[in-house]
Formats: C-alpha cells, sequence, structure tokens
C-alpha cells in the first residue's frame, strides 16, 4: 500500500467534501501518459461500454443512422469527441466526409494510423470542444457516448451554440445523454481498491471512489482519488441527466427542433425507464 | 494452543477506533435518536434505563439529561472513563458499570433496556448472544421493554459492497467486507489510517434476520416483539435501512 501521510489524509478531508455543482476536478486525465494510454485501451477493446461502446453496438448505431437516412453518402459529418475514430472510420467507408476532433493526441494518433491502413481520408484534429469555430461547415454534427451531459448548463449552452453554428441551415445535431435511471443503478456509495498497476496508475496505488448526487439538478458526479508514492491526484466527472422533456427544451432553446428521440443511438424506439436517450435535432 | 483474544475483547481495537465511531456527526443526531427510543419504548421519565454497550455514554447522557435513571455497562474501561467525566461535567447521575454483557444481569431492576448501534451479535458461539438476551430479559421488570438496533440481514443483502470508505477528521477507514457461513456472519477487514500510522482489525459479527432476532428474543420468554425498519419506526420493509426490534417483557 502506497504510505498515506497526515498531509495526504488532510488533503482527502477536503476532497471529500462534497462540492458546488460542476467545480472541476484538479486534473486533465487526458493529458496523462499512462491514463491516456488506459484511457485508448478502453476505446478500443471491443467487448466492454466502458470508454466507447461495445463494437457491436457502434455498428447499429451507425446502421440506424444510415438507413434512416439520416446520415448520406456525401454528407459533411463533424465527429465531436471522436476518441480513436470507431464512429468516424465506420462511417468514412460509407462515404461520409468525416472531421473528427478530439482532446487526446494520443487517440487521434492512432484513429490516424488506422484510417492510412485503411485508405480512408479523414480529417482529424487536435481541439477542444469549446476551441470550435466552423461556419455553417456540417450536414451533420454526431457526439456519441454522453459528453454533452459532463458540462454545467452554461457550458452546454455555449457549445449548443457553436455546434448551432457549425451546421448548415436544416443541418442536424445527433447525441446521446444518460437519464436518472441510470443513478439507481450506480448508486452513490464509497469503493476503494488497491492495485499493482492499472487503469489509472502503471505502479502501486490506492484508489478512492466517491459519487455525489445532486437530485435537484439532476447532477451527479464521481470522483477518484489516487494515492501513490508520488502523492495524491484528484479526478472527477461530471453528470448531467436529462429527460425528453427537459433535453428537449434545452435544444428548442438553442434553434432546433426535434426529429427524433430514441432509448439509444441505434434507435432504440423511446420507453420511459432507459438509462440513456438519444436525441436528433434539426438546425431551424 | 492459546486462543487469540478476539477483537471486541481488545481495547487497542475500541481505545483505536473510537474517533471514527463517535464522530461529532453521531453526537449531533443522537437527541433525535434518544428522541425515538423513548418514543418506541414508550416510557416516561424516571423509569430505569439500561444501557447495555453503552460506549462513551452517548444515549447514555441523553436519556439522564430527560431526567431518566440511566445504568450503562460497556466492558471498555476507557469509554467508560470519558462517560463518567462528561456525566460529571453536567453533573448528571449515571451509575457506569464496566462489565461484559454475556455476564451483567440484575434481575427484576430496569424498565427499559437498550442496545444501540450493533453493539450486540459479536460472539462466534451463538449461545452467548443467547445468553445476553437472557441476561436482559431478567434484568427488565415485568412490563420492561427492550430495544436493540442493529443491521438486518435484508438491508445488508439490498446494499452490500464488498469495499468501502469514508474520512471522519483526518482519519481514513477502509473497509473489505466479506459474508460467510451462509449468510450468518459477516467479516470486516478495517483499515484505519491516522497520524501516519496504519492499524488494521479483523471485525467480525452475527447476522441475523428479522424473523431470526425475534425468534431468539421470544426463545428467552419475551412476550412479543415489534420489528421496525429504522429508529423512527418505518416499517421493516424492502426499503429498511436498519433493523429495530421492540421485545416485551409480560
Amino acid at each position: 500500500m502506497p504510505e498515506v501521510t497526515s498531509e495526504i489524509l488532510s488533503i482527502i478531508h477536503e476532497y471529500s467534501k462534497k462540492p458546488e455543482l460542476f467545480e472541476p476536478g484538479e486534473t486533465r486525465f487526458w493529458d496523462d501518459v499512462h491514463i491516456s494510454k488506459s484511457m485508448l485501451e478502453a476505446h478500443l477493446n471491443p467487448d466492454h461500454d466502458m470508454a466507447s461502446r461495445k463494437a457491436g453496438t457502434i455498428d447499429r448505431e451507425i446502421e440506424n443512422l444510415v438507413s434512416s437516412g439520416i446520415l448520406k453518402n456525401g454528407d459533411r459529418v463533424l465527429d465531436l469527441g471522436c476518441g480513436p475514430g470507431l464512429h468516424a472510420s465506420r462511417l468514412a467507408e460509407r462515404g461520409v466526409h468525416i472531421t473528427g476532433i478530439d482532446i487526446s493526441q494520443r487517440s487521434l494518433d492512432y484513429a490516424r494510423q488506422y484510417a492510412s491502413e485503411k485508405g480512408l481520408v479523414i480529417n482529424y484534429r487536435c481541439l477542444n470542444f469549446f476551441d470550435i469555430d466552423y461556419s455553417r461547415e456540417f450536414d451533420a454534427i454526431l457526439q456519441s457516448y454522453g459528453e454533452l451531459g459532463t458540462f454545467s448548463d452554461s457550458r452546454r449552452d455555449e457549445l449548443l451554440s457553436r455546434l448551432y453554428e457549425a451546421l448548415i441551415p436544416g443541418g442536424l445535431l445527433i447525441f446521446d445523454v444518460t437519464t436518472r435511471a441510470i443513478r439507481k443503478k450506480d448508486g452513490t456509495q464509497s469503493y476503494w481498491y488497491m492495485s499493482d498497476g492499472g487503469f489509472w496508475r502503471p505502479g502501486k496505488h490506492l484508489v478512492l471512489e466517491q459519487g455525489f448526487d445532486y437530485p435537484e439538478n439532476d447532477v451527479r458526479f464521481d470522483q477518484y482519488i489516487i494515492i501513490d508514492d508520488e502523492g495524491i491526484t484528484l479526478y472527477r466527472t461530471w453528470a448531467h441527466d436529462y429527460s425528453p422533456r427537459s433535453i428537449s427544451q434545452v435544444l428548442e432553446k438553442a434553434g432546433f427542433s426535434i426529429l427524433h428521440i430514441w432509448n439509444d443511438l441505434t434507435g432504440t424506439p423511446y420507453k420511459e425507464g432507459g438509462e440513456w436517450i438519444a436525441v436528433v435535432g434539426k438546425k431551424q | 494452543m492459546e486462543e487469540a483474544t478476539p477483537w471486541h475483547e481488545q481495547d487497542y481495537f475500541w481505545e483505536t477506533t473510537a474517533p471514527v465511531m463517535f464522530t461529532e456527526r453521531r453526537w449531533e443526531i443522537t437527541p433525535v435518536e434518544v428522541d425515538q427510543v423513548i418514543s418506541l419504548l414508550g416510557i416516561k421519565a424516571e423509569a430505569h434505563i439500561l444501557d447495555l454497550g453503552c460506549g462513551v455514554g452517548r444515549h447514555s447522557l441523553e436519556l439522564a439529561r430527560r431526567g431518566f435513571q440511566v445504568t450503562g455497562v460497556d466492558r471498555t474501561k476507557q469509554y467508560l472513563k470519558q462517560a463518567s467525566e462528561r456525566a460529571e461535567q453536567e453533573s448528571l447521575k449515571i451509575e457506569f458499570i464496566q462489565e461484559d454483557m454475556r455476564k451483567f444481569c440484575r434481575p427484576d431492576s430496569f424498565n427499559g433496556a437498550i442496545s444501540m448501534f450493533t453493539s450486540f451479535s459479536y460472539f462466534e458461539d451463538p449461545e452467548e448472544d443467547r445468553k445476553v438476551a437472557l441476561n436482559v430479559y431478567q434484568s427488565l421488570r415485568p412490563g420492561g421493554v427492550f430495544l436493540l438496533e442493529t443491521h438486518g440481514k435484508e438491508s445488508l443483502a439490498r446494499i452490500f459492497q464488498k469495499n468501502s470508505w469514508r474520512e471522519d477528521n483526518g482519519i481514513l477507514v477502509l473497509q473489505e467486507h466479506r459474508v460467510t457461513k451462509n449468510w450468518s456472519w459477516m467479516e470486516n477487514r478495517w483499515i484505519i489510517i491516522q497520524n501516519d500510522k496504519r492499524n488494521e482489525f479483523e471485525v467480525t459479527h452475527r447476522l441475523y434476520a428479522a424473523t431470526e432476532l425475534v425468534s431468539l428474543l421470544t426463545g428467552c420468554g419475551f412476550k412479543y416483539v415489534d420489528v421496525y425498519g429504522d429508529l423512527a419506526g418505518s416499517k421493516y420493509d424492502h426499503k429498511a435501512t436498519r433493523l429495530v426490534v421492540v421485545a416485551h417483557k409480560a
């Protein structure tokens, strides 16, 4: 077990207090060499839903979006948070012109390598969502796996206005977010484990996980306190849950009308109680 | 071969864990707990109450403040010392007795008895749990009432998580939980880290389903036993957070 000094204990004490809504963690974990490697491995594992959805699910998502005519051969599509390009490369194979942006250089290196091996032409850029400044360039924007739910209301609205600007009139915004139902499963108990090397660190470390719920805001967040011989680090992930009603209000305010609401991007018809909702909005 | 002293007979365990057992928050909620205890026991001030496993006197002191006559029993000398000092500061007259609950018995003496905060069910031999319940039964006067507040097997099964942790006042507590002996026994590893020092304890105790605890108590002579899901008197159903039984002596 790594050494837990009095100094570290007093930091744990500070970290364990329930924070203000959307107070950020200390560290941008996609910049950490080891964690970004773990993230990429998790994205690329076709058999679990940890960082990206399972390979079969992504296939069905693409199939749904193409067969329903939402995405067509020749469309210009922005893949927001493309990771290692799991959606982007599948869409490129179907003749869609893809621009993929992501915050992780490591994921993009993989994506570019994969595209060049397959002879796919995809424009990948390492960019923060909030640094995009496209104007009327895309027929559609795809954001898969809940990223939109990780922002505060004001940041989300700022992002939506950038996305609105990036779309042509009548362009489509396609994304998914979590619902409150997912929290019933997760609970808010604290969990810990010791590792000799794993997702967060290559060597010996202690992980203290903690969940906080803000039911009145439909917000929940998970934090991960990592202690190793180098010291202590805090990582946080926020999640804002939505209902069809609340996400529709947000989109309408941002200038979109609602074309489809499903339980997921594979097109499962909407039913109450699902852990996700997928939305297709149209720029007015 | 000499058997190791069980965890609950070690002063070092109780002294080390005191800061995380008797947190500020727990002291804060004590008056509310005592309101609820009084209401479930259905007793009036001046009645004589036995607080079995009274620890540092959280409930004993509050009961005495409200005019009850209180006898607190605990095996840990250090706890009783703290409890007595607190009582003295407030000029409360409370009788504190250092004794093992398997031995303490004062026939026909109390109107009510309480065992709070999972301080029952530590003994490996189920006969010893029975002995404790029998001692309480005998120590109560006719019409006396025994309230026992603990973790129920049913609610634990619902919320069970292998590992859990918390931090209180700069003390980190890591716990590992194992359910053994066909859900009748719980084995916990407690790792307590404070002031650059790390202590580990194996803490084990029996798990009772509500009906099992009722059987144990009626088997000792209690006439009837009410079961609740918390001290507020909620039903013991799928939402129960605690197991609270109130046993009546005829």
